[in-house]
């Protein structure tokens, strides 16, 4: 699998450069703009969700993903490989940012935890968008995977803010969630997370098992 | 006994609006197999289904005696193959794709690689998109003979090459299975080619296989006239097997 990797890491690199260029532009705003740094964070997280899908993308275009059928590779591997690029991009991009605002942190003697720990948590929402689009995509093809995608995302998205919005004044979760206290909090949703980043990258490899090229 | 580099048996896939069935043939080891038909006939089929890149719906195909629905990739580890398109991604140079072989292939050889590149004329730092037609089958040869394989599986390899380099290329795969334990299996429309290569013909016309022979026995049992009308009344019926008209001058 070391030459898939490698692979998608020099299309990364050439292909993908206005991404991390922007990523450091956002990281490097967020230094300054205290105020807005999640929403911030989250820009950085949602368009390094998307390296996966367009290196998917570009081996459709380049039809490395005919070609790749010719090599000594298992259809699984095929799959872990972008499920790996997916962990090792957020990884990279939460690792840059901690350090960042722990650099600041240190010249200003103000060290947030809690935010490092809002940053983890939303590097976890770049996987759960990366999770949603790979299995449509690994079966269907980017294209035609698009819209099914987009539909995808509305169908998990809806229900969880019908919930929010139903349970915003429920007494007994906002007790439960003082319980929990932030960091529970944070727990809990990376555990999820990582749970249906996990379950995509299974359910990838049995559909592109399927697939024919 | 020798081992056959590829067995196939009774082979079948359905797609909606085509059928390859019962397809059967053997590939001996040290020998060169051609095979043609016409567009559609059913050859990239064949090869897909034997690199497992389709599911087959019946039959059995066997690389080096192995089933190739158990631990293909470890069989292809000893497989060289030239597509009609070679997918490399296009903002790659020729260092980057060593680099990648290198993670792929357990034999990979750089030092050949690189000797074929510079045989071919590659440009080392250019990027794979800015290659030709020609530059690009030549660099998926190079990457197909680069890593030991004892197999090599080409379809239509030499199309899109001007005539010098295809005879370079021809002889480059003669050279490759003087090795007896080195086979090739070749699909193409260029006859002269597969004259020139085959030991072995498979003829595939609408998904099924018409005939499979030694290239030597075809010849000698087969032949051309080219003749007038009147000249072809006076010819044995019997002998005449297929039988075209209506030539446009």
């Amino acid at each position: 699998m070391k030459g898939l990797l490698l692979k998608d890491f020099y299309v990364t690199i050439r292909s993908y450069k206005i991404i991390l260029i922007t990523d450091v532009l956002f990281i490097s705003a967020s230094i300054f703009f205290n105020d807005i740094t999640d929403f911030i964070m989250l820009v950085v997280a949602c368009s390094t969700a998307n390296i996966p899908i367009n290196l998917l993308s570009d081996d459709e275009k380049s039809r490395w993903d005919r070609y790749s059928g010719t090599l000594p590779y298992k259809k699984a591997q095929i799959v872990s490989s972008k499920y790996l690029i997916g962990i090792f991009s957020q990884l990279s991009a939460l690792v840059v940012i901690i350090a960042a605002h722990m650099i600041k942190g240190l010249i200003t003697h103000e060290m947030q935890f809690e935010k490092y720990a809002v940053f983890a948590l939303l590097f976890f929402v770049g996987l759960v968008v990366s999770a949603v689009d790979l299995p449509v995509s690994f079966r269907l093809g980017v294209e035609k995977g698009r819209p099914y995608g987009i539909i995808l995302r509305l169908i998990i998205v809806l229900p969880f803010t019908v919930l929010y919005i139903a349970t915003w004044d429920n007494e007994i979760i906002s007790h439960f969630i003082e319980k929990l206290g932030n960091f529970g909090i944070i727990a809990a949703a990376v555990l999820v997370g990582a749970g249906i980043y996990a379950l995509s990258w299974v359910l990838s490899i049995a559909l592109y098992k399927k697939r024919e090229n | 006994m020798t081992q056959n580099a590829i067995e196939i048996k009774n082979l079948s896939k359905n797609f909606k609006d085509f059928e390859l069935s019962d397809i059967s043939f053997n590939l001996p080891s040290g020998c060169i197999m051609g095979l043609v038909g016409e567009n559609g006939a059913g050859k990239s089929t064949t090869i897909k289904l034997i690199l497992g890149m389709l599911n087959k719906d019946g039959g059995s195909v066997k690389i080096f005696g192995n089933d190739n629905s158990k631990n293909l990739e470890l069989i292809k580890q000893e497989v060289g193959v030239v597509t009609d398109v070679i997918g490399i991604p296009k903002c790659l140079t020729l260092k980057e794709i060593d680099m990648v072989m290198r993670g792929t292939f357990e034999n990979w050889n750089s030092e050949k690689f690189y000797s074929l590149s510079e045989k071919f004329s590659l440009p080392e730092k250019k990027r794979f998109g800015t290659f030709s037609r020609g530059m690009e089958m030549k660099l998926g040869i190079a990457v197909a003979l680069s890593h030991n394989a004892k197999l090599l599986i080409l379809d239509e390899p030499t199309s899109g090459l001007d005539p010098v380099v295809r005879d370079e290329v021809v002889d480059m795969l003669i050279d490759f299975t003087r090795d007896e334990n080195c086979s090739i299996l070749i699909s193409s429309h260029i006859i002269s080619d597969l004259e020139k290569l085959c030991d072995y013909i498979a003829f595939l016309h609408k998904g099924k296989l018409i005939l499979c022979e030694e290239k030597d026995v075809l010849l000698a049992r087969y032949g051309i006239v080219r003749c007038t009308a009147e000249q072809l009344k006076t010819l044995n019926e019997s002998a005449i097997r297929y039988k075209k008209s209506n030539f446009r001058l």
